[in-house]
């Protein structure tokens, strides 16, 4: 039976399968209908017509399959009832085999049971277990009551600790304890590492987020103190008299009296579009104001102190916000102003505006700082606080004191057509010219500093015009030449130069005027201090005369004490050298130094010697006359000597001289004179001593009588002309010779010996 | 008779009294309350040096701290001179204010400079001991002990750096 089952469940699953693919198909066919549907509408009519009959003919067919399945159906009940026969034999064989399968399912139930045996056995142990975790889960929950404790205490915490604080904060100003910021106030003090730390912590880790929290308070604290500086600004314009009395005037100030408002900012808010009110230029490096102009009647507060704080405000926006470096605090808001700033290489230009300045204004204020660099760059980059070479610039940044009128004054309008040309012809002439051309900069600067260096020069001011770079200044014409400075730096084409002539004072320039004016010789020399002019040396009369009327400027006095006339000098020079004795006489007549007078021979050697060692030159001595110097301790040597040699001859036999002796003697008498006033010079005392002499002819006694007559005779001629007696010997020959038959006229004679 | 301009900075840690320092010199008053420097707050004053030589100080009181940031450093640019101020009461401060010296130096170049042992007022509270300033003496360094509270010093020191910041 179960067979024919079988066979007819597979009958109805091959129809099955049949009407399956059947449908598959028309599920195709729909799809492609709706496909076509959508894509060719125009085509559907026809289509569809095709497709009904189609579909005609798919039902024809399709009955036709169904009968012949029908049929077939049939066959397969025929097939069936034979299965259904030979099944119960099967059925027969597959008895056993159930009855084996029966027997399995028993020895799988004894399987479970034992199996649920084994799971009671876990269970139990489980049960254990959990009986374990059961206080476990109790202290667990206790914790968690605990944790919800300390949440609370937190909490608590939270509430009282602000108060703690402030309690501390309030002991902190107990002002019983006078040193209070040494007290350990416990809460503070254990505060203060940490929270510096951290502060010190987050500012090096991310500078930028600082400066962000910190901007908020930063931007308010810097503008609070420029704001304090310019706060006192008090408006007074012109305009404010005359229109007063107008009817507008007297509406405006209706309206000044009811809004609350002072009427000249009633005034300038019906009048002005803008109001460029001040103006500073600051140098960048330092921040220190170079100019600083503002309108007439605006007062200003302490300008310097607002140039350093835009300077400060500029470095905490670069290194706080920019990373790029070029993006750069352009203007800030404060109050009822607007300042803009623009940036130079050494300068920055600030305009602080009332109200609102157009765009083009920012034009103007880069023209004019590249103007400004351009003219005084060197000026500028070299600033070091003094502002005066920098005064020249103040006419240049007049012009951005500009304002605007609203529509009935045209007139004063700045930023007409034809200037806005010659503006932009100026900064294209600039950057052709090629401003930035540094090496031409750095000459010029090295070359102005040459000049300020020079003594006699000030520069006093630079511009550039008609591409020449133009000084102005004051020279000493005993400066070195600037020509030589402008050649030196090779910029004698691209200089040129204007000097005023001045008397530089300091002492080095006053000197060389005292030298020009006096051209003093040689040996005066000059020294200046405090005003008074010492001249120390000698110098002729007429250049003391001169030197006494000198008349120049920072030159009180002059002092001359230690100035000698040349002679005068001379004179006293020999004196010291020379150290005369007082026979000695000595002058100086047009620088020729006269000396006379009767010495020894050492003085006369020694005043030889000296003159030969005193100065002679053109404005020393000219020479020496010493004609009248006598060294007569050596003349009367010679003196001596002469006599000595000198014999007088006679007749034989008598005490008559020879006839040619008659110059011998005139010689001997001078002789004896002299010798007789050099001993009084020389304070010398002397004998003559005279010896007489006899030929050998005749007796002994005769020879000697004669002798003896013959030197009275030459005794008797010495005193006669002043040879004193007591200066005079008579002395016998050593040898007297007698019996001799030979005469010997050169025997008959009388010598001299001179002794002391 | 022309003013020049100069521009100083006050360097020191925190707290070590540098606004009080230019609030006494500038306008003779002195507070109790520390109210830390934040950034850079700047002050002028008029210095008659000599018969003829006025200046006119620009002072920077710069924020304190240990070491120069980047903000603080860029303040520094074009000063002329420097006050290093110290608490004489916090040991810390002298060896910061040696380490920002360096830093100073490097960032400007060698500029006169006057050492302030601030808080001389406190002196028997002081932990910066007489060897240690000696050493600094010994190099040539200005060294002045000042009371912002008291005005003890003040006038000097910023006279005295005005003097050597001229004579250069
Ligand atoms: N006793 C005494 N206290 C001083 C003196 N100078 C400053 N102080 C106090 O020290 C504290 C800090 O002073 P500040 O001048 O604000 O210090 P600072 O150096 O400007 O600090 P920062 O701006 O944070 O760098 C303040 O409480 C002052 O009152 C002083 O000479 N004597
Ligand atoms: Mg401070």
């Amino acid at each position: 039976m179960s067979s024919q089952n079988q066979a007819l469940a597979e009958a109805f699953k091959s129809i099955r399968e049949f009407l399956t693919a059947q449908q598959a198909r028309l599920y195709i066919l729909e799809k492609r209908t709706n496909n076509l549907e959508e894509e060719q509408i125009n085509r559907i009519e026809n289509i569809s017509e095709n497709l009904k009959q189609q579909l005609i003919k798919f039902d024809v067919v399709h009955k036709k399959q169904f009968e012949n399945l029908k049929q077939g159906h049939f066959d397969v009940l025929e097939g069936l009832k034979n299965l259904e026969v030979q099944g119960e034999s099967r059925f027969n064989l597959l008895e056993p085999q159930i009855k084996n399968l029966e027997q399995g399912q028993k020895r799988f139930d004894n399987l479970e049971q034992k199996i649920k045996e084994l799971e009671q056995g876990q269970i139990a142990i489980i049960n254990e277990r959990l009986n374990h975790f059961e206080p476990i889960l109790h202290r667990f929950s206790d914790l968690e009551t605990k944790l919800k404790n300390t949440e609370l205490i937190t909490q608590k915490m939270a509430k009282v600790l602000p108060n703690a604080i402030r309690e501390a904060t309030i002991q902190q100003f107990n002002p019983k304890t006078t040193s209070f910021k040494y007290e350990k106030t416990g809460l503070t003090d254990s505060l203060q590492e940490p929270v510096e730390h951290c502060l010190r912590q987050s500012v090096r880790e991310d500078t930028s987020f600082f400066a962000d929290i910190l901007f908020p308070v930063m931007g308010p604290a810097i503008r609070k103190s420029i704001n304090e500086s310019l706060k006192n600004i008090v408006q007074s314009i012109n305009k404010t008299a005359e229109l007063s009395i107008s009817p507008q005037g007297l509406a405006w100030r209706v309206q000044a009296w009811r809004s609350g408002q002072s009427f000249s900012e009633i005034v300038l808010q019906k009048t002005l579009l803008y109001r460029v009110e001040q103006v500073f230029l600051i140098h960048r490096e330092t921040g220190l104001l170079i100019q600083h102009l503002h309108q007439e009647g605006v007062e200003i507060g302490d300008s310097d102190a607002v140039s350093a704080m835009f300077t400060a405000i500029q470095d905490f926006i670069l290194d706080s916000f920019s990373s790029s470096k070029t993006e750069e605090l352009n203007s800030v808001e404060i109050g009822d102003y607007t300042v803009w700033l623009e940036r130079g290489p050494y300068a920055t230009l600030a305009c602080v505006i009332r109200g609102a300045a157009p765009p083009n204004f920012r034009d103007l204020m880069h023209v004019m700082l590249e103007t400004l660099h351009a003219h005084y760059g060197l000026l500028l980059k070299k600033f070091d606080g003094d502002s005066q070479p920098l005064e020249p610039c103040l006419p240049l940044l007049e012009q951005t004191l500009q304002s605007e009128a609203k529509s009935d004054a045209k007139s004063s309008r700045f930023f007409s057509i034809p200037l806005i040309g010659i503006l932009s012809v100026i900064l294209l002439t600039l950057l052709g010219w090629g401003y930035f051309n540094f090496e031409y900069q750095q000459r010029l600067t090295n070359y102005i500093n040459a000049l300020q260096k020079t003594p006699g020069i000030v520069v006093v001011s630079t511009k550039y015009q008609d591409g020449k770079f133009i000084i102005f200044g004051m020279r000493d014409p005993l400066s070195a030449e600037p020509q030589k400075i402008t050649q030196h730096y090779e910029l004698s084409d691209d200089v040129e130069t204007f000097w005023t002539p001045y008397q530089d004072l300091t002492p080095q320039f006053v000197e060389q005027r005292i030298h020009q004016q006096l051209v003093p010789p040689s040996t005066v020399s000059i020294h200046l201090q405090d005003h008074i002019l010492y001249l120390k040396g000698y110098a002729s009369q007429d250049w003391i005369n001169k030197a006494q009327a000198l008349q120049i400027a920072e030159v009180h006095k002059v002092v001359i004490d230690e100035l000698l006339e040349t002679e005068q000098f001379l004179l006293a020079l020999a004196q010291l050298e020379l150290a005369p004795p007082e026979s000695v006489t000595m002058i100086v007549q047009k620088r020729i130094l006269r000396i006379a007078g009767n010495v020894d021979s050492s003085t006369f050697k020694a005043l030889q010697k000296g003159i030969e060692n005193l100065p002679k030159s053109s404005e020393e001595f000219a020479g020496f006359e010493t004609s009248g110097l006598k060294d007569v301790e050596r003349e009367m040597d010679d003196v001596i000597k002469y006599i000595e040699k000198t014999r007088l001859y006679f007749y034989q036999g008598t005490t008559e001289l020879m006839p040619d002796q008659k110059k011998t003697k005139q010689a001997l008498q001078k002789s004896a004179q002299k010798l007789l006033v050099l001993t009084q010079i020389l304070h010398k005392q002397i004998q003559i001593h005279i010896i007489g002499n006899a030929d050998g002819i005749g007796s002994k006694h005769r020879n000697q009588q004669l002798s003896q007559q013959r030197a009275e005779w030459v005794f008797n001629w010495l005193q006669s002309f002043g040879i004193e007696k007591r200066l005079m010997i008579i002395t016998s020959p050593a040898l007297i010779r007698f019996n001799e038959n030979e005469p010997n006229p050169n025997d008959r004679n009388v010598s001299f010996q001179i002794k002391d | 008779m022309a003013i020049i301009q100069k521009k100083i900075c006050m360097i020191g840690d925190f707290s070590v009294g540098k606004t009080s320092l230019v609030g006494r010199f500038v306008r003779q008053s002195f507070s109790e309350k520390y109210l830390t420097t934040v950034g850079v707050k700047i002050d002028t004053k008029l210095v008659k040096l000599t018969e003829n030589q006025d200046v006119k100080l620009i002072l920077w009181d710069i924020a304190g701290g240990d070491a120069l940031t980047t903000t603080t450093a860029s303040y520094l640019r074009g000063a002329a001179g420097f006050l290093l101020v110290i608490d004489g009461t916090r040991l810390p401060t002298w060896k910061n204010a040696l380490n920002l010296r360096q830093a100073v130096t490097e960032k400007i170049g060698e500029k006169p400079f006057v050492m302030l042992l601030n808080k001389a007022d406190l002196e028997e509270k002081w932990e910066i001991t007489p060897p240690i300033i000696d050493e600094k003496i010994q190099l040539g360094w200005t060294i002045l002990k000042t009371s912002a509270k008291t005005g003890m010093n003040v006038e000097e020191a910023f006279f005295k750096l005005a003097t050597q910041m001229l004579k250069k």
